[in-house]
């Protein structure tokens, strides 16, 4: 028997599994919508892991081409109005088509993106948003996006100048300053 | 009831401040909407930082406003390159992309645009018709019936989101109501699922975790894959005003094709899950079934590009009513407004009709204003809208995680949100790869709190005999049909699948 291909079926499995194993230790009221979700959602879980393992047996579904959607489209209509319909559009070769990244292109951005969103958060929580904000979308837009400096530097003040402007003028709202930027300001204006 | 009609509309009217805020909602909701990569319901989630501070009513009309325009400039991309912005686009393309090929796209623009915003006030207009036949409906909810409502939601949304598995949307609805039960126990004041940490007494932030489910997921996605669109010339966006003025009349001249299109698309919108998508396809069969000449469809036929835009945008009026009305949003991105409402202090429920009618009606108003608003904008910038299209998503993505991460901040403005930032777009990526339907996941954080609240409600008052009143049978009734037709649906498809197989 083939095993489930969906981690994510067993992830799920966990975060309830672990989320009813933890509402056990509390009083019976506290625990009582905890148990009304988490239990059928574990019998859920098992019951797609099965469907899961049924699936793996089958062939994998293929991608379809636009043109292949708008093929499906005729058939959808068709089936609806009784009639059969064929559209221009469904079979013109010349349509366009996104510019998806290569295999390889795509999982380098993709690591490098979760990289930088890391980063980033990391980055405010002990920087605050006034220092990285600005350093962030330089830093992307030079090295993933492959903008030039000079625009990408434009840009990077123009996001800092709107995020002070919109959010901490025009907004009231108070930005993190970040656990290291306080801890310094405060030694300096302590000294 | 007049008096409150129009006084909300002459409230709206007369205040600059909403009117100004309407303005910028629908430039917003236009750019977004013709814009790649960014959807409606991503918009309105990095939207709610701007709100916070706002008083309810403005709040809730920029949101909504910005939300109902979004799809009158997404079909620009499908009539001018044939590339539907979403779902919803994707009936408009058969016989936009035609014209605009025959060299009519800006009569086809005119007509979209046209019977996008017509459709937009119909079904506002549907909408209010429906509230005082509705009335007793509501108000004869009772706590049991709301609690099945929400479970009912999520049935429904799993169903047509789950593309042929709704056990994963109903295990991620499920999954949305269990995040909802973290912080303090309402009758015991224990702490459910919150450690240590003080921040998540309240609750996880729902801002945060619509952004990390959403948002987060789709920027890194936008930015694995590039998506700027080629191969497609700006020579074929050429056309004429008078050809605009063109495409304009035909919405006049077809308006008994708009006024029923309009109201199936209302319709359709008030029935939780289904979305403009069916709305669209449902009227596109329409127009072709009742046309004289059928086989002009799919061939640039100016009733295929009228048909199933007025019924998209039509569906946002309907799909306020289960939002405003029974608390069970009409869709993911009426899940994100109703979130949204939640944090303006709006609460969704059956008390709207009897202690909020007013911002009920203000509402409406906005749709209607704000969707001529939309129509009187697109006409001069249609041309340079269509550009955007041409914008590389890799651009984007920086600007949207900052603004992501400073939503997910001021919510509450607490540093530790963003790592339950961090936690929950791992688990919303993980959801995207793996092809899990996200949109139940925010109906169920939505719905959490009140269904567990009408839950105690009602055993207290009926204890488990609260299952056998009428309409929570009705409601159960729909649970289960809704399920089994799910499971009858995928083995049907399996059947098929194999015997094409061996074939």
């Amino acid at each position: 028997m083939s095993l489930p291909r969906t981690p994510m079926t067993y992830a799920m499995l966990a975060i309830f599994v672990v989320m009813v194993a933890i509402a056990s230790q509390w009083p019976e009221e506290a625990r009582f919508m905890p148990y009304v979700i988490g239990i059928p959602a574990i019998a859920l879980c098992l019951l797609q892991l099965l469907l899961d393992m049924r699936q793996a047996r089958r062939a994998p579904k293929q991608e379809r081409t636009i043109a292949e959607e708008m093929r499906a489209a005729e058939e959808r209509v068709s089936r609806m109005t009784g009639r059969q319909m064929r559209f221009d559009v469904a079979h013109d070769a010349n349509l366009p088509t996104e510019d998806i990244a290569t295999t390889n292109t795509a999982r380098s951005r993709e690591l490098a993106t979760w990289l930088a969103f890391t980063a980033l958060l990391a980055g405010i929580v002990l920087f605050g948003f006034a220092i990285v904000a600005p350093l962030f979308v330089f830093s992307f837009l030079r090295l993933i996006a492959g903008l030039g400096w000079r625009r990408a530097a434009i840009y990077a003040i123009l996001a800092g100048v709107f995020i002070h402007a919109v959010f901490e003028i025009g907004l009231q709202s108070e930005l993190h300053r970040g656990l290291l930027t306080e801890y310094f300001v405060s030694r300096i204006i302590g000294f | 009831m007049f008096e409150t009609m129009f006084g909300a509309l002459g409230g709206l009217l007369s205040s600059p401040h909403i009117m100004g805020l309407m303005f910028v909602a629908v430039l917003i909701g236009l750019v977004v909407g013709v814009t790649p990569g960014i959807g409606g319901r991503l918009s309105i989630a990095l939207a709610i930082p701007f709100v916070f501070g706002m008083d309810k009513v403005a709040g809730a009309v920029f949101l909504l406003t910005m939300h109902a325009v979004n799809g009158t400039s997404g079909q620009i991309s499908s009539i001018m390159f044939g590339v539907p912005g979403d779902g919803d686009d994707a009936a408009t393309t058969i016989d936009g992309y035609p014209m605009a090929q025959k060299g009519e796209a800006g009569r086809a623009l005119g007509a979209s645009i046209t019977a996008s915003g017509v459709g937009g006030i119909i079904g506002a207009f549907v909408f209010a018709i429906m509230i005082p036949i509705l009335e007793p409906v509501i108000l004869a909810f009772s706590p049991a019936e709301f609690f099945l409502l929400a479970i009912l939601g999520i049935t429904f949304i799993a169903f047509l989101s789950g593309g042929g598995n709704i056990f994963k949307g109903i295990i991620l609805g499920l999954f949305g109501m269990m995040l909802s039960t973290i912080g303090l126990d309402p009758t015991t004041g224990v702490g459910r699922y919150t450690g240590d940490f003080l921040f998540l007494w309240d609750g996880l932030s729902l801002v945060t975790a619509v952004l990390a489910i959403f948002a987060v997921p789709e920027m890194i996605a936008l930015a694995s894959r590039g998506g700027a669109i080629s191969k497609v010339s700006m020579a074929q966006a050429k056309y004429s005003f008078a050809q605009l003025f063109n495409g304009i009349l035909e919405v006049p001249r077809h308006w008994w094709l708009v006024l029923r299109t309009s109201v199936i698309g209302a319709v359709i919108g008030m029935i939780p899950g289904l979305g403009g998508s069916a709305a669209a396809w449902m009227c596109y069969g329409h127009a072709v079934q009742t046309s004289k000449t059928p086989e002009r469809f799919g061939k640039g036929a100016v009733e295929g590009v009228i048909a199933p835009e007025t019924a998209s945008n039509a569906k946002e009026g309907g799909s306020l009513l289960p939002t405003l009305f029974f608390g069970i949003p009409g869709s993911s991105g009426m899940a994100v407004l109703m979130g949204a409402f939640l944090i303006l202090g709006i609460q969704p429920g059956p008390a709207m009709l009897t202690d909020n009618l007013p911002l009920v009606w203000t509402l409406i108003w906005a749709l209607v204003v704000g969707n001529i608003m939309a129509i009187c904008i697109l006409f001069f910038v249609v041309r340079w809208a269509a550009m955007l299209t041409f914008v590389n998503g890799l651009i984007l993505v920086p600007f949207i995680l900052t603004l992501v991460v400073i939503g997910a901040y001021v919510s509450e403005g607490q540093w530790q949100n963003l790592v339950v930032l961090f936690v929950l777009s791992i688990i919303g990526y993980g959801l995207l790869k793996a092809d899990w339907p996200r949109a139940p996941f925010v109906i169920g954080l939505v719905l959490g709190k009140v269904a567990e609240d009408s839950l105690h409600k009602a055993l207290d008052l009926w204890g488990v005999a609260f299952f056998w009143r009428p309409l929570s049978l009705v409601l159960l009734g729909l649970i289960a049909i809704t399920i089994g037709y799910a499971v009858w649906r995928e083995v049907r498809d399996a059947r098929a699948r194999k015997a094409e197989a061996r074939a």
